[in-house]
């Protein structure tokens, strides 16, 4: 499903533009990070996909429906969206019915709710704590709970705000792994993160964002070779790459493992 | 405030407001949102009891006009306007205080003048937390909504809504008190020893006249009142 975005503008009401001159598409099954300063308009921009923004100017649409003339709740069965905390939206007394409570609102039936519910609690890896308190999880647990409740309503478009914040090492390749699995699935996820590492691991587009302009957009490694213009967005590249560029390796790398590779060339003798 | 509600004359509270707290409104600049506010805070009061002591008030005898089995009576009207006249004042100064002092000003004066810190820290984090829950609230509104709960339809399903949205805000206020209080203790909020302040406040001679005045006149209006001199 194809979100385009088109001469996006958002202004809140006392008159402070956060959005200009936006205008994108997103095709099914891409996996965008959205990265910038803290101010840069990143989760403005998000919250326009599930309409809990609504363009000042310009619009926005998710396969045929535009935003503008759909509720947050209808646009739920097509973007699923994590907040950052967890927190602001666990309010069941099992972990089942938390993750159930997204289902349910789509109107699914209770054998179906049960699969995807399932389904979500296995792939972050809390089957066996389904009758839990969420509030006896500790927090990087809930998180992984409010994360369940949004693959459980298998929409076809996941917006993550910040997933990878107060995960440890396991819980990030957890994540990883779960979005290269949910990108198999043809889904699109886009990101908010801070953690270029994350980004450069598992994403295959970068928006850069400044001022609620979109500096650069384009494919990750283009994006992340940019150093001065990063620079400008305040924003640093993964280690891999700045440790490539120190090391004069003639290719940017992103990743470990593309450092490895692109080092080792560099060892091998020349004919 | 004392001198409105304790005057025989029903006219005082409103003269009052009109003479004294609006013209500190003027001077501190404050009229446009003084007078939004007190105006939002009255309106439903001036309705309820108008219609209410207007109509039933017991005893009254003073037919103004008939509707069906209602009548609108004249001594109703002038008890509705007694009491709206002295929310008016009560509202009018209050207000009056809250845009015209900052929260921590007021807080530190009280403490100033042996308030308990703790109570003072209480009321202060009561008013600045406001924002801040309301903040919360939206975002939990957003959480849901975004998870499909329909809240911009008819009532029954928003009072459905209601659960969802009530969870999620006393359990993350009582984890932030939780935060907040450990927070406190790691500062030092409870040490057994006397407090500096940050701020320094700029009590003049004539403030303090002042305030001994408005006391003194209070007292003695009260009396005069009660006295029947």
């Amino acid at each position: 499903m194809k979100i385009s975005v088109n001469d996006l503008h958002f202004a809140y009401p006392n008159g402070v533009e956060v959005l200009r001159e936006l205008s994108f598409e997103i095709s099914s099954g891409e996996r965008v990070a959205i990265i910038g300063q803290n101010g840069a308009g990143k989760s403005t921009l998000v919250k326009h996909f599930n309409g809990l923004l609504k363009p000042s100017r310009g619009f926005v649409t998710i396969g045929d429906w535009d935003t503008q003339s759909h509720t947050v709740a209808q646009m739920a069965q097509r973007v699923g969206f994590l907040f950052q905390n967890p927190d602001e939206q666990i309010f069941k007394r099992r972990v089942f019915d938390e993750v159930a409570f997204g289902p349910s609102n789509l109107g699914l039936s209770p054998e179906e709710i049960e699969r995807h519910v399932s389904a979500a609690l296995s792939r972050v890896g809390l089957s066996d704590m389904r009758e839990m308190h969420p509030y006896d999880l500790l927090p990087a647990r809930r998180k992984l709970v409010a994360l369940a409740s949004v693959l459980a309503m298998e929409t076809p478009i996941l917006v993550l705000d910040e997933p990878t914040i107060g995960q440890d090492g396991r819980g990030l390749a957890r994540l990883g792994a779960l979005i290269d699995d949910l990108t198999q699935q043809g889904k699109t996820i886009i990101t908010i993160s801070h953690d270029m590492d994350f980004c450069a691991e598992h994403f295959e587009r970068i928006m850069v964002m400044k001022q609620g302009r979109m500096l650069i957009d384009g494919a990750t490694h283009d994006v992340f070779a940019r150093f001065e213009l990063l620079a400008e967005a305040f924003l640093e590249p993964p280690q891999m790459t700045r440790l490539g560029r120190a090391l004069g390796l003639p290719e940017t790398v992103t990743t470990v493992n593309e450092f490895l590779g692109a080092y080792a060339k560099t060892r091998e003798p020349r004919h | 405030m004392l001198i409105g509600f304790s005057a025989r004359w029903p006219h005082l509270p409103v003269a009052l407001f009109v003479f004294l707290i609006l013209p500190l409104a003027v001077w501190g600049q404050l009229l446009r949102e003084l007078g939004r506010t007190t105006l939002a805070v009255i309106f439903p009061f001036a309705l309820s009891i108008t219609l209410v002591q207007g109509f039933f008030y017991p005893g009254a005898t003073h037919v103004i006009f008939s509707l069906g089995p209602f009548a609108l009576k004249e001594e109703g009207l002038l008890f509705a306007y007694g009491t709206l006249g002295k929310i008016l004042l009560l509202a009018g100064a209050g207000l009056l205080l809250l845009f015209s002092t900052h929260p921590a000003d007021l807080i530190l004066a009280l403490v100033q003048h042996g308030f308990p810190n703790a109570l003072a820290y209480i009321v202060v984090t009561a008013i600045q937390l406001l924002p801040h829950m309301q903040a919360k609230a939206m975002a939990i509104v957003n959480a849901q909504r975004a998870r499909g709960l329909e809240t911009e339809t008819n009532l029954w399903r928003r009072s459905r809504a209601l659960l969802a949205l009530v969870g999620p805000l006393v359990f993350s206020a009582l984890v932030d008190v939780h935060e907040r209080a450990l927070a406190l203790e790691a500062r030092a909020f409870s040490a057994p020893c006397s407090k500096t302040s940050l701020k320094e406040l700029h009590d003049t001679r004539e403030e303090a006249l002042a305030r001994w005045a408005i006391i003194v006149l209070s007292i003695a209006f009260i009396a005069w009142q009660i006295g029947g001199l």
